[in-house]
């Protein structure tokens, strides 16, 4: 147990900021959901360690449940009942104007959780249409119509962004 | 296209807050966790050999004390199970397979026996805050003025459900308070407050000693974001043999109080309260 600890607590240490980053896009541009992401993460990763970390396969484990994880809570009744777009209190709006990083959030906020995932699995986390169909179990022609899907709605989002959201207010 | 949609995303993750995440909580969640599935693992095989006797009972016509007569099933309902009582001093608080708890029948309670309690669910919370109030009555503890177990609207979804896990209600929001007794030596100890990475002494953490000569740690983890909440842990070798971990935090959220609720000195009560021995 010692050495699982120290070896975890290592990883933990190393790739609990990059995680969170991941966690954040997946949960649609919401910190706190991000880091209860990767907490949830880590535990079934700490459970798993002897056999991830001798087989090399942390990271893509972490990708897994990470995302399954983002998913599932964006199925949640719950969160569907929240407005992801309004639970940003450590970011705020400008007075002056709507920043970019919060359009992109919001943007993100608004696409589904599985075009969301498969955007930042593909462009962010660069992993290729195959790799990405097999982490989401489904076709590589799924992954290439919903990143496509994806790209065109945040684009539009973007594009229309500043109305759309001021006018959501 | 691709470089532009990561430098979107980029712009997305800019200005993040500080991390919050508490490596050794972390660490206790995973090994709860990891204690759950070896729970469920020796419970599943439990259930196998269980079915597989039984059943070849049945094919052989219960070829021992077989009987002509069938009598009929026990009705089904979960509402028959029994309440846990008041418990005795020395049971043991929960079933383990990292070491062996008790010989003693009281092993038999529903609660500390039952090899697959619902994690996440409003029964699980009920049954669990039953069982810890139980234990606090039994020890002449009760829950300071302000704090109370919750019973209305407990279910929860939490990594970090421990051996016992309840929601209690205060009148500045929620909190959660957890217990998890184990056998001293049956797996690393959180005892000392140094880093199990570096052996660097670790920051807002005590190690002192109790009367009776019990090693004691408090650890407090302080947010680094609004609403997160401050995280409270006690742990106690005791010498009966038992170490006992209680745990005061919250989740996020409006509902959530940010603040501890529970004083150090009742923590350690609880920690102490002989229900919790392993035997």
């Amino acid at each position: 147990m010692p050495d699982r600890d120290a070896e975890f607590g290592e990883y933990l240490d190393s790739r609990a900021v990059v995680m969170r980053r991941t966690a954040f896009l997946l949960s649609g541009g919401d910190w706190h959901r991000a880091e209860d992401l990767v907490q949830t993460t880590l535990a079934k990763i700490y459970v798993a360690w002897p056999r991830l970390n001798r087989d090399g396969s942390v990271d893509a484990y972490a990708r897994k449940v990470m995302v399954r994880a983002a998913i599932d809570d964006s199925r949640r009744a719950f969160r569907r009942r929240e407005s992801v777009v309004e639970s940003l209190p450590e970011i705020g709006v400008a007075p002056s104007g709507v920043d970019d990083a919060v359009d992109v959030r919001r943007a993100l906020a608004r696409l589904p959780a599985g075009q969301r995932a498969v955007v930042v699995l593909r462009y962010w986390e660069d992993l290729s249409v195959a790799e990405t169909a097999q982490m989401l179990g489904k076709s590589e022609g799924t992954i290439k119509s919903q990143a496509s899907k994806g790209l065109a709605a945040l684009r539009e989002l973007l594009a229309n962004g500043r109305v759309l959201f001021e006018g959501q207010r | 296209m691709t470089d532009d949609v990561r430098d979107l995303l980029a712009l997305a993750v800019r200005d993040e807050p500080p991390l919050a995440l508490d490596r050794d909580v972390v660490i206790a969640d995973g090994r709860r966790a990891l204690r759950r599935r070896r729970t469920v693992a020796v419970g599943g095989v439990a259930a196998v050999v269980a079915v597989a006797v039984i059943g070849t009972t049945a094919l052989t016509g219960g070829a021992y004390n077989r009987s002509d007569t069938i009598q009929p099933a026990a009705p089904v309902s979960t509402t028959d199970r029994p309440r846990a009582p008041a418990p005795p001093t020395d049971a043991p608080l929960t079933t383990t397979t990292r070491a062996p708890l008790s010989s003693n029948p009281l092993s038999s309670n529903p609660l500390s026996s039952n090899p697959l309690p619902p994690q996440t669910t409003t029964t699980k919370h009920l049954d669990d805050l039953a069982r810890i109030e139980d234990l606090m009555r039994a020890g002449n503890l009760a829950w300071p003025t302000g704090v109370s177990g919750k019973r209305d609207g407990g279910g929860y979804t939490s990594t970090t459900s421990g051996v016992l896990a309840a929601r209690l209600r205060t009148d500045t929001g929620d909190r959660w308070f957890t217990i998890d007794a184990y056998k001293t030596g049956s797996r690393q100890s959180t005892i000392r407050c140094l880093s199990a990475q570096d052996g660097k002494p670790l920051p807002n953490c005590a190690e002192t000693r109790g009367p009776d000569g019990s090693g004691r740690r408090v650890s407090i983890a302080y947010p680094t974001q609004p609403l997160s909440p401050v995280v409270v842990m006690v742990t106690v070798e005791r010498v009966d043999g038992t170490t006992v971990e209680v745990l005061d935090t919250a989740g996020v959220g409006p509902e959530w109080r940010s603040p501890q609720a529970l004083s150090i000195d009742f923590l350690f009560a609880v920690a102490m309260l002989k229900g919790l021995a392993t035997g």
